[in-house]
């Protein structure tokens, strides 16, 4: 025959030790236990963030392509006389523009384009166009700046 | 200290204060389970209504990334492009003079214009689709697209609406995407904007 052996002092308390579950045991599972839930739930709602950060920064990146794009669109010929030359930093200014509109109420997240030309050789004619897009995620404590930027070389047409 | 010994397998009758759970104890134990599955089923219905929250945005992202990355090589690669409407299966160009803003887009990679790709939005199902020459080849490339009449945009570089197509004319296309409220989940929406300028 096994035998589960016990072996516990005599005295005041020890049965109750021994054979049942003391306050502290049950506050400290439950401690435990919300933890777990709670853990869960910020797991969620991390997700949830990450998947509304990922579309805006979706959308800013496509914000940021489209100004890329106008400066495509500008005339920078050097073959004339005299040469047209649109593709210059004034013709292209910071830029707000909306990222995304809220599904209810105000909430709307915007972005701000920034446009740099720069020079990059005389010979042959290379401009290199940066453009950054600079949004704000906002979702409480997790708000925090956000900027994306592409970047592309052109030279005339 | 002299230790006492109790043994679980005894031949006499079972002592309910040293072998088994009391009333108490059970009810104690019950509760603790009660509150973990709750909370576990808690968790999970939280875990649902935020994926149907997102549900709009991410389907919305997932459309726009195959949209624009697969129409921006389109257009910058093209021969020439033109804005239009699409209905009963044809689709007509915007004359020339007009603002060219439409819901339709037909572009033509070479000279061949037998040869093209359309883009249009079905307004009865929100659809947006791609089709090509080649019959049977439309394919829906996003959902609940609810802008069908601004769609696409001829414009100059500053973002000045064209009314003839230009040589270095770009192409402007927004795509807003709307679930409306349902289960309880709130009103969704998302809009992406983008050009494109034929190289």
């Amino acid at each position: 025959m096994n035998c589960l052996i016990t072996v516990f002092s005599p005295g005041r308390g020890a049965r109750a030790q021994a054979l049942g579950m003391t306050l502290a045991e049950v506050v400290v599972a439950l401690a435990i236990a919300s933890l777990t839930v709670l853990s869960v739930v910020g797991g969620y709602t991390y997700s949830t963030l990450g998947a509304e950060k990922a579309s805006l920064s979706l959308a800013a990146n496509t914000r940021a392509l489209e100004r890329l794009e106008d400066t495509h669109a500008a005339i920078w010929n050097v073959s004339t006389w005299p040469a047209v030359d649109e593709l210059v930093a004034t013709n292209f200014p910071a830029k707000l523009v909306i990222l995304d509109l809220s599904g209810q109420g105000a909430g709307i997240t915007y972005g701000t384009n920034y446009t740099t030309i720069t020079q990059v050789s005389l010979a042959p004619q290379l401009r290199r166009v940066r453009v950054d897009c600079v949004w704000q995620f906002q979702a409480g404590r997790f708000s925090n700046w956000h900027t994306n930027t592409v970047e592309t070389l052109r030279g005339p047409d | 200290m002299k230790p006492s010994i109790c043994c679980r397998f005894h031949d006499g009758p079972w002592r309910s204060g040293e072998l088994a759970f009391t009333l108490a104890e059970l009810m104690v134990s019950v509760a603790i389970f009660i509150l973990l599955v709750g909370g576990v089923v808690s968790t999970n219905l939280f875990g649902l209504r935020m994926f149907q929250i997102e549900e709009t945005k991410l389907i919305a992202s997932d459309g726009a990334r195959g949209i624009v990355g697969v129409l921006m090589n389109e257009i910058h690669s093209c021969e020439t492009f033109q804005i239009g409407t699409f209905a009963n299966g044809t689709f007509t160009g915007l004359p020339l003079g007009a603002p060219q803003i439409g819901p339709a887009l037909i572009v033509y990679p070479t000279t061949n214009t037998a040869n093209f790709i359309m883009y249009f939005v079905n307004t009865a199902d929100r659809k947006f689709r791609r089709a090509t020459s080649v019959p049977g080849s439309t394919r829906i490339v996003a959902q609940s697209v609810t802008n069908a009449t601004d769609l696409f945009r001829a414009q100059d570089y500053l973002g000045n609406v064209l009314t003839n197509m230009q040589n270095n004319t770009e192409l402007h296309v927004k795509l807003e995407f709307y679930q409306a409220a349902r289960f309880g989940v709130p009103p969704d929406y998302y809009k992406l904007e983008t050009s494109a300028t034929r190289r």
